[in-house]
C-alpha cells in the first residue's frame, strides 16, 4: 500500500500542471442537481490525483456521446445502455468502475411508477402518457416496453410515451399529473415516495451506473489511478458525493454488459435504440 | 571662516529652506486631508446610495412575497391540502404532499421564471413539508438552522430577512398559515441574491455588486452534499460565495484583470479586515493600476440579528483620479509658490545682510574719516551725520538729522543769512549737478571757518532725492596760504610791499584808470640821498634801521588804500589812487621833510637822511607801468641832479592841457 501511495503521490505531481479532465455526469438529472451531487466528487479526485476536473453537462446521451468520441470528454458516467452503444461506436471507451446502489450491489433496477392519489392500474396505461427519461436512457424507452410487455400485456408503442429528460423528471411529471405513468430507475423513484410516488413494475437487474474513461486522452496509468482510489474510497470520503457516487464503486469491464446486448437483441425495432 | 562663525553661517542659510520645507509639509498634509475627506465623502455617498438601494430591493420583494401568498396560497384548494396534510397519518401524508406539489406545481414554475429560488411549506412543527425547489427532501426539522420558520410558527406573524438554510442562504419571506384560528404552519418565498442584485443592478448602475456570507449562515447549516457550493471569498477566507458553477455573479468577483487586482487589494486593506471583524459597514476609495474604485461594504445581518456577512459592491469612480490630480496640482503649485517665496525672502535675507554689512563698513569710513559728512533729502534736511562734521560744527548727529542743515551752518561770505532756495551748493545738487567750492561755516559755537565743499546730487529714477555733501575745516590751510601770500608780496625787511606785489596792484591801478578814463592817479618814487655811505659808515645794520625808520614813515603818513613798497635798494614806490598831482606833491613834500627832520636813532648814533622823490601821474594813455616807472625815475633823477632832498614831478605825455604840473614849492 505504501508503494502504492508513493506512485500515487508522484503521479498526482506530474499531473498537476496537465490540463484539466472534462468530466460528464449522468445527463439524466436536472444540471442543479448534477451540480451539487458531482461537485464533491470532483473536488475529492483532485485532491488524490493532482489532476483538476471540470464539468461539461451535455444535454442528454446523444450529445454526451458525440463529445466522448469527439474527445471533448475524457471521463462519462454512463447508464449500461448507453456505454453499450458508446462502445459499439468507439471502442476506446472503456468502464473503470460500477458505481454501487444504495444496497451496495452494482447493479440497479428500472421501475414503472405512477402517483399513488391517481391509483391507475397498468392495464388502463393504453394509450396513456408515459414520461421516459431519453431514447438511450437503460430505464428509458428499452426497459420500460420490457416492463409493460411484461405486467400490462402491450408494449410502450400502445401508449403516448414522450422522453422528459431525467429520472427526476420523470418522477416529479408523474406526481405533477402530467403524465399516468414513467419509466425510471428504481432508487431514485424511492427518493419521492413521500410525494405518493409509487412503484408499480421492477425489471431485473441490470449493470450499474458506469464511470467510462477516454482510453484514448487518458493514459493508462491515470485509468489506473482513478479505477484504484474510487474503489479505496472510505465511507467517510463519499459522505459528501451525490447519491449516484456516495455508495461506493468497484472495478468494472465490459464483460458485464452481455445482458443488456440480449435485451436490445430481444427489443421490438420501435424500441431498439 | 572659524568653526563657530561657519556653523551660524550654514544655520542661517538652512533656515528658510527649512521653513519652505515645512511649508511644503504642511501644504501636503493641508491638501492630502482635504482630498481624503473629498474622497471619503464620495465613498460614503456611495455607500449610503447602496444601503438605500438595498433596503428598496428587500422591501420590494417582501411586497411581492405578500402578493404571492395572498394570490397562491391562501385559495381553498391549497388551505384544504394543507389541513389534510395537518390531519392525516404519514401513510397518507405522501399523497397529500404529492396533491399539494401538483396544485402548485404550475405556480412555482411561473415564479421560478421570475427569479424565485425556492417555494417551501412547513408544518406547524418546523419540519418541512415541502420543498419545491428540493422536492426529494421533506420531513426533515429545520426547527434548529430556520430560526426565522420558528419564529413564524411561533408567534404566528410574518418574518422576512435574510438566512442561511439547509440548501442555500437567501432573502426568505416567511408566512404563517392560520384557518379558523388553526395554525397549518407556513409557507416561505425565497430569493437568492441574483433577484436582489438585479434590483440593486437597476439602482445603482455600473456597480459590480456580491454578496459574501459567514460560514454561520453557510457551509455550518446546509445539508453535507451543499457545503462545496460555496468557496472562500477573494476578499476574506471567513467570508464565503456561492460558487462560480452556481452562481454567475460570483464568478464575476473577479473576472477580470482590474476586478482580481481590486479584490488582492481589498483582501489585504486592513480596514476591510478591521470592518469584517467587526461587522460593521465600510466606504472606502481606492485607486489601483490608474483607475479609481468607490468601495462599500454593507454588513449584512440575518433575520436572528446575526452576522451574515456583506454585500460588497465597487464601482469605478474617475472622480477619484480628478480630485488626486487636482490635489497634486494645487500641491504642484502651492509647492512651487512657496519655493518662490523662500528664494525671494533668501535673496532678501541675503540683500538685507549685504546691505547690513555695507551700512557698517561706511559707517565705519563715515565715521573715522576727517571729512565732514552730511546727507540731506530733497528738502535740505539732514539725513546723515558723521562724527568729523559733528566735531566740526559742535552739533550732536542727533541735533542735526531733520533740520535744514543750511540755516544752522552756512555763511554764505560772512554775508547775511541766506535762504537755502538761494545756497548755490544746494541749487547745484536739485539740478543734479555737482558743488565744488569754499563756502564759510558757523559752528556753535559761532566760530566762522572757511570749509572747502564737495556736494553730489543723489538720484534716483532721475530724480533728485537729496544730496551727499563732503566738508573740510580749512582754517589752518587758509591761514598757510595767507602767510605764503605775505611773503610773496611783502619785503622781508620793511614789511612793506615788495616789488612784484606792487607793480601787480599798479597795473591794476592803470587798468582802472584806463577803463574809467576820468581822474588821475599819482606814483611817487624815493631814493635815499647818500644811502651807501651810511653802509659804508655805520654798516649794514645802519642802512637797514634808515629804511625801517622810512617805512615806519611811510605807514603813518599814508592813506589805508595807498600802497608802499620797497623796488630796491634804498629805493621805494608810493601808488596814490585817486590823487591827483597837486595832492601827490603835497604829500611828497611832506615824507621829504618828516624824513629830513627825523634822524634814525641806531645804536646810540643819530644817522641824518634825506630823500629825493619823483613824482609821476598814472593817466589813461600809458601803454603800461613800466613806462610810468621810467617817468618817475627820470623825475627822480632830476631831483638827484637838483641837489637831492627834494621833490621833482615829470608829467606824463598827455594831450595838451591835461598836463598841468604843480608849482614847485
Amino acid at each position: 500500500m505504501k508503494v502504492l501511495a508513493a506512485l500515487l503521490l508522484i503521479l498526482a505531481t506530474q499531473l498537476a500542471s496537465a490540463e484539466p479532465l472534462r468530466f460528464a455526469p449522468l445527463p439524466v438529472r436536472d444540471g442543479e442537481t448534477l451540480l451539487r451531487e458531482t461537485l464533491p466528487l470532483l473536488r475529492w479526485l483532485e485532491q488524490r490525483t493532482g489532476r483538476a476536473l471540470v464539468i461539461v453537462q451535455p444535454a442528454d446521451h446523444q450529445q454526451l456521446m458525440a463529445g466522448f468520441i469527439r474527445g471533448d470528454i475524457d471521463l462519462a458516467v454512463l447508464g449500461p445502455l448507453p456505454y453499450v452503444m458508446l462502445r459499439e461506436r468507439f471502442a476506446a471507451a472503456e468502464p473503470l468502475v460500477h458505481w454501487l446502489e444504495v444496497d451496495g450491489q452494482p447493479h440497479y433496477r428500472c421501475a414503472l411508477v405512477s402517483f399513488a392519489g391517481d391509483n391507475i392500474a397498468l392495464s388502463t396505461l393504453r394509450r396513456q402518457r408515459i414520461a421516459l427519461t431519453q431514447p438511450l436512457s437503460t430505464c428509458g424507452p428499452l426497459l420500460t416496453d420490457a416492463l409493460l410487455r411484461r405486467d400490462a400485456g402491450f408494449g410502450l408503442a400502445a401508449t403516448r410515451a414522450e422522453y422528459v429528460g431525467g429520472h427526476d423528471s420523470v418522477a416529479l411529471a408523474v406526481i405533477a399529473g402530467e403524465f399516468a405513468a414513467g419509466g425510471m430507475r428504481e432508487s431514485i423513484a424511492h427518493e419521492y415516495a413521500h410525494l405518493g410516488l409509487r412503484i408499480d413494475a421492477l425489471s431485473a437487474p441490470v449493470p450499474g451506473f458506469a464511470l467510462v474513461a477516454n482510453s484514448e486522452r487518458v493514459d493508462a496509468a491515470l485509468l489506473s489511478v482513478l479505477r484504484e482510489v474510487l474503489s479505496a474510497a472510505s465511507a467517510t470520503d463519499r459522505r459528501h458525493w451525490g447519491p449516484t457516487y456516495r455508495h461506493g464503486a468497484r472495478p468494472a469491464s465490459d464483460a458485464g454488459y452481455e445482458h443488456i446486448r440480449h435485451l436490445i437483441a430481444d427489443a421490438p425495432p420501435e424500441v431498439r435504440p | 571662516m572659524r568653526p563657530a562663525g561657519l556653523r551660524t553661517h550654514l544655520l542661517r542659510a538652512a533656515v528658510v529652506p527649512l521653513l519652505a520645507l515645512a511649508g511644503i509639509a504642511l501644504l501636503w498634509s493641508f491638501l492630502d486631508h482635504n482630498h481624503r475627506r473629498e474622497t471619503r465623502m464620495m465613498a460614503e455617498q456611495y455607500a449610503s446610495n447602496l444601503s438605500v438601494a438595498y433596503a428598496a430591493a428587500v422591501n420590494l420583494h417582501r411586497l411581492n412575497a405578500e402578493a404571492h401568498y395572498e394570490a397562491y396560497v391562501t385559495t381553498p384548494a391549497v388551505l384544504d391540502l394543507l389541513r389534510q396534510a395537518n390531519e392525516v397519518d404519514a401513510n397518507a401524508l405522501p399523497v397529500v404532499r404529492g396533491r399539494l406539489y401538483r396544485q402548485l406545481l404550475p405556480v412555482y414554475r411561473k415564479l421560478r421564471a421570475q427569479g424565485l429560488r425556492q417555494l417551501h411549506f412547513h408544518t406547524s412543527r418546523s419540519e418541512s413539508l415541502l420543498r419545491f425547489h428540493r422536492p426529494e427532501r421533506a420531513g426533515d426539522s429545520i426547527a434548529d438552522v430556520r430560526p426565522a420558520v420558528r419564529m413564524a410558527n411561533e408567534r404566528l406573524r410574518a418574518v422576512s430577512g435574510f438566512e442561511g438554510g439547509r440548501v442555500l442562504p437567501g432573502f426568505r419571506y416567511i408566512f404563517p398559515i392560520v384557518v379558523d384560528r388553526r395554525h397549518y404552519g407556513s409557507v416561505e418565498f425565497s430569493l437568492p441574491f441574483e433577484e436582489i442584485h438585479r434590483e440593486l443592478d437597476r439602482l445603482l448602475p455600473g456597480s459590480e455588486i456580491a454578496l459574501m456570507l459567514s460560514r454561520a449562515v453557510t457551509v455550518d447549516l446546509v445539508f453535507a452534499e451543499h457545503r462545496n457550493l460555496f468557496s472562500p471569498s477573494p476578499l476574506h477566507p471567513e467570508l464565503l460565495i456561492e460558487h462560480p458553477d452556481v452562481s454567475r455573479l460570483s464568478g464575476r468577483l473577479a473576472d477580470t484583470a482590474n476586478a482580481s487586482a481590486l479584490m488582492e487589494q481589498l483582501s489585504r486593506h486592513h480596514a476591510v479586515h478591521a470592518a469584517i471583524s467587526a461587522g460593521s459597514h465600510l466606504a472606502l476609495p481606492l485607486i489601483i493600476d490608474g483607475q479609481g474604485y468607490l468601495v462599500s461594504l454593507h454588513a449584512i445581518r440575518d433575520i436572528a440579528g446575526e452576522r451574515a456577512g456583506f454585500i460588497v459592491a465597487h464601482t469605478q469612480a474617475p472622480q477619484l483620479l480628478a480630485a488626486r490630480a487636482s490635489m497634486r496640482g494645487e500641491l504642484a503649485i502651492g509647492s512651487l509658490l512657496i519655493l518662490l517665496c523662500a528664494f525671494a525672502a533668501q535673496r532678501l535675507l541675503q540683500q538685507r545682510r549685504e546691505l547690513r554689512l555695507q551700512r557698517s563698513r561706511l559707517q565705519a569710513i563715515t565715521e573715522h574719516m576727517d571729512q565732514g559728512l552730511y546727507v540731506l533729502d530733497a528738502e535740505g534736511r539732514a539725513t546723515y551725520i558723521n562724527g568729523a562734521a559733528s566735531r566740526m560744527l559742535g552739533y550732536t548727529a542727533e541735533e542735526l538729522r531733520g533740520e535744514i542743515i543750511h540755516d544752522l551752518i552756512h555763511n554764505h561770505a560772512l554775508s547775511d543769512h541766506m535762504p537755502l532756495a538761494q545756497c548755490p551748493a544746494f541749487n547745484a545738487t536739485r539740478q543734479l549737478e555737482s558743488f565744488r567750492g569754499i563756502e564759510w561755516f558757523v559752528g556753535r559755537d559761532k566760530r566762522l571757518f572757511p570749509a572747502e565743499l564737495s556736494c553730489r546730487p543723489l538720484i534716483e529714477d532721475g530724480v533728485h532725492i537729496g544730496s551727499v555733501n563732503l566738508f573740510t575745516d580749512i582754517t589752518e590751510r587758509k591761514a598757510r596760504e595767507d602767510e605764503l601770500v605775505h611773503q610773496a608780496t611783502t619785503d622781508p625787511l620793511t614789511g612793506l610791499a615788495n616789488r612784484r606785489r606792487f607793480m601787480l596792484e599798479a597795473e591794476h591801478e592803470l587798468a582802472r584808470v584806463q577803463r574809467y578814463n576820468h581822474g588821475e592817479s599819482t606814483l611817487l618814487m624815493i631814493d635815499l640821498d647818500h644811502f651807501k655811505d651810511i653802509n659804508d659808515k655805520h654798516g649794514h645794520s645802519a642802512g637797514d634801521a634808515v629804511l625801517l625808520h622810512l617805512a615806519d614813515l611811510l605807514r603813518h603818513n599814508l592813506r589805508a588804500l595807498d600802497l608802499a613798497g620797497r623796488y630796491g635798494g634804498e629805493e621805494f614806490v608810493i601808488l596814490l589812487p585817486s590823487t591827483s598831482a597837486d595832492e601827490g606833491w603835497r604829500l611828497a613834500e611832506r615824507l621829504r621833510l618828516a624824513l629830513a627832520n627825523s634822524p634814525t636813532d641806531f645804536e646810540g648814533l643819530s644817522i641824518a637822511v634825506t630823500m629825493s622823490i619823483g613824482l609821476t601821474t598814472l593817466r589813461a594813455g600809458d601803454r603800461s607801468m613800466a613806462a610810468v616807472i621810467e617817468r618817475a625815475d627820470e623825475a627822480l633823477y632830476s631831483a638827484k641832479e637838483g641837489g637831492r632832498n627834494r621833490v621833482e614831478m615829470l608829467a606824463a605825455a598827455q594831450p595838451a592841457g591835461t598836463n598841468q604840473l604843480p608849482k614847485k614849492p
